[in-house]
């Protein structure tokens, strides 16, 4: 298992995917979190309402922790990228073939990409939480408001973003095994992350019966695992509790890991 | 090197209503290189595939030394196998290499070793993306060769080669199973390998149409005249009125006839007043009895 994994983390580490997606990510990071930190931080100039209408009347803390979950609202989709075009990248390229002739245990080499993707998907979170906290302190500092970083409560929330994003490249691995077509698995990536998800969370918190399920989908159990969320605080729906976000997320990622081996992995390689 | 025969009994595969193989049956000879030939679609890399566990069987078996390709503890240190494409164009041949090393148990001495058996060293550090096809065939080699196995199995592996390349592949594969190895190599031209391989399988259709050894196959050649006149249209009339079975116009000007003596050509086209300017005896060409073999006609 071992080699496998050594395997994996080579394959990853020698293609020019990572880096590109790490810097990416940082400098998107940056730019999100920027856009609305400022946008907080002078709420009172632009005169910034709600998404209910009221005013925006948060409590400073929580300002800056919405603010600092701007990197897992927004920055997961690379991590996920990165893991799933793990998987892909090796149909698309065939070179699954010389993988699996050499590895004929193809449950083992799905699961020694679920491992192989944590230390990067871990240098994402950091190197996206930093890129956010720094440019987000920054902007709520030039506003005057508090940054929150003097708070052991902050500082735990970006602990679990960090493993947020962590676990989103695992997510990654399971839906690049169950959808092994790399054009079509970046196309439901973009499109789910960057417009259906969003649409649908504000959507659902406005349908009474089902408000409470828009907690359970991928996004919001990630932001769930960051403690709060510019979603709800805009007042489309509520969070799971951080511990059961992590629980639903890796869900995820055994769900489509599972869909992965039965559908693609068991199958012929022809 | 530890000798090991390729088993192929009653193999069958089949995808819905088609039938990629039917009921194939050969073997490879260690110390052997044996050519797997047949038209496009004929069920090679299907075959092949099967043999080392990506694809699997409907029925009937396809064996490694006696053992199924996944029934050996590390089998790509038995056998040694590459298909077409598989790479990825962004990495090194060394990263290539490298990557796949740990599941060999392969250190990056021995990634620097198969290069260099493939004559690859100088493009070590070059991405592969940027490799003629030829560089390509020969990394696959060298990704085949990375566990020090006793069999390899090469789809379309001479494809693409120029001929150097092939002299080079033939005095590689020749070493290799005059040490003991076994060495399956598929190609849908029996003239790109037809100075590499010692015996041929020769299948059409997914199934087996003839295997013998090389000189067992040139002994199937039927002997042939070839014609040559400058009156073409005269030629061809000839051709078709004295040789309507086994001659061919090969090209305006040359025709081949099959199973006769140049003597009876000569007098024939003595007899209708034929200006002949060639008549010479030559054998058919083996590319020829591959091809009539397979049921696929000679498009001269």
């Amino acid at each position: 298992m071992s080699a496998a994994i050594t395997s994996e983390l080579r394959k990853l580490r020698s293609t020019r995917l990572w880096w590109v997606l790490l810097i990416s990510m940082a400098v998107g990071v940056a730019f999100i979190t920027g856009s609305i930190a400022f946008s907080f931080a002078f709420a009172d100039e632009l005169g910034g309402t709600s998404a209910t209408g009221e005013p925006v009347m948060m409590d400073p803390l929580e300002t800056a922790r919405t603010v600092y979950s701007l990197p897992v609202s927004f920055g997961y989709v690379f991590p996920v990228i990165l893991g799933a075009l793990a998987v892909t990248s090796e149909f698309r390229h065939r070179t699954i073939d010389t993988t699996l002739l050499l590895a004929p245990s193809r449950a083992r080499v799905i699961a020694a990409k679920f491992i192989a993707v944590l230390p990067f998907a871990l240098l994402y979170g950091v190197v996206g939480m930093a890129s956010g906290v720094a440019v987000g302190a920054g902007a709520l500092m030039l506003g005057g408001e508090p940054t929150g970083l003097d708070s052991v409560e902050v500082w735990q929330m970006l602990g679990m973003s960090v493993v947020a994003l962590t676990v989103w490249g695992v997510v990654g691995v399971g839906f690049g095994s169950a959808l092994t077509n790399q054009v079509v698995v970046i196309v439901v990536l973009l499109g789910w992350t960057q417009l259906v998800e969003p649409i649908v969370r504000v959507a659902l918190a406005f349908i009474e019966p089902v408000a409470g399920a828009a907690k359970f989908l991928p996004g919001a159990a990630g932001e769930a695992m960051a403690g709060a969320s510019f979603y709800t605080s805009v007042g489309a729906g509520d969070l799971l509790s951080p511990w059961a976000g992590f629980a639903v997320l890796l869900g995820y990622a055994a769900i489509a890991g599972v869909i992965g081996w039965l559908v693609t992995f068991r199958r012929d390689i022809a | 090197m530890e000798q090991r025969a390729v088993e192929v009994a009653s193999l069958t595969k089949r995808y819905g209503t088609i039938t990629a193989v039917d009921d194939l049956s050969f073997t490879a000879e260690p110390g052997r290189v044996t050519g797997f030939l047949g038209p496009n679609g004929a069920g090679k890399s299907t075959t092949l595939r099967i043999l080392v566990g990506l694809v699997a069987a409907t029925a009937g078996s396809a064996t490694i030394g006696g053992r199924g390709y996944a029934q050996h503890a590390r089998p790509g240190a038995i056998v040694g196998a590459h298909f077409e494409g598989a790479f990825h164009p962004g990495r090194t041949a060394r990263e290539h290499l490298r990557a796949y090393a740990p599941l060999v148990g392969a250190s990056d001495a021995r990634c620097d070793e198969v290069l260099e058996a493939v004559g690859m060293t100088d493009a070590a550090r070059r991405r592969v993306g940027g490799y003629s096809l030829g560089m390509r065939q020969r990394l696959g080699l060298a990704t085949a060769l990375l566990g020090d196995p006793s069999v390899l199995v090469l789809d379309e592996s001479a494809n693409g080669l120029d001929p150097a390349g092939i002299k080079w592949l033939r005095s590689f594969l020749r070493h290799f199973a005059d040490s003991g190895g076994t060495v399956l190599l598929s190609s849908h031209l029996l003239s790109e390998v037809e100075q590499t391989v010692d015996d041929v399988v020769i299948i059409a259709s997914g199934a087996l149409r003839h295997q013998s050894s090389l000189a067992q196959l040139r002994a199937l050649a039927r002997p042939a005249v070839r014609l040559v006149s400058p009156a073409t249209d005269a030629l061809a009339d000839f051709v078709r009125a004295r040789f309507p079975e086994s001659g061919v116009i090969e090209r305006a000007g040359q025709a081949s006839i099959a199973g006769v003596s140049a003597a009876d050509v000569g007098a024939a086209a003595y007899a209708d007043g034929l200006e002949v300017h060639g008549l010479s005896e030559a054998g058919e060409s083996l590319e020829s009895v591959f091809l009539g073999l397979t049921g696929t006609e000679s498009i001269v």
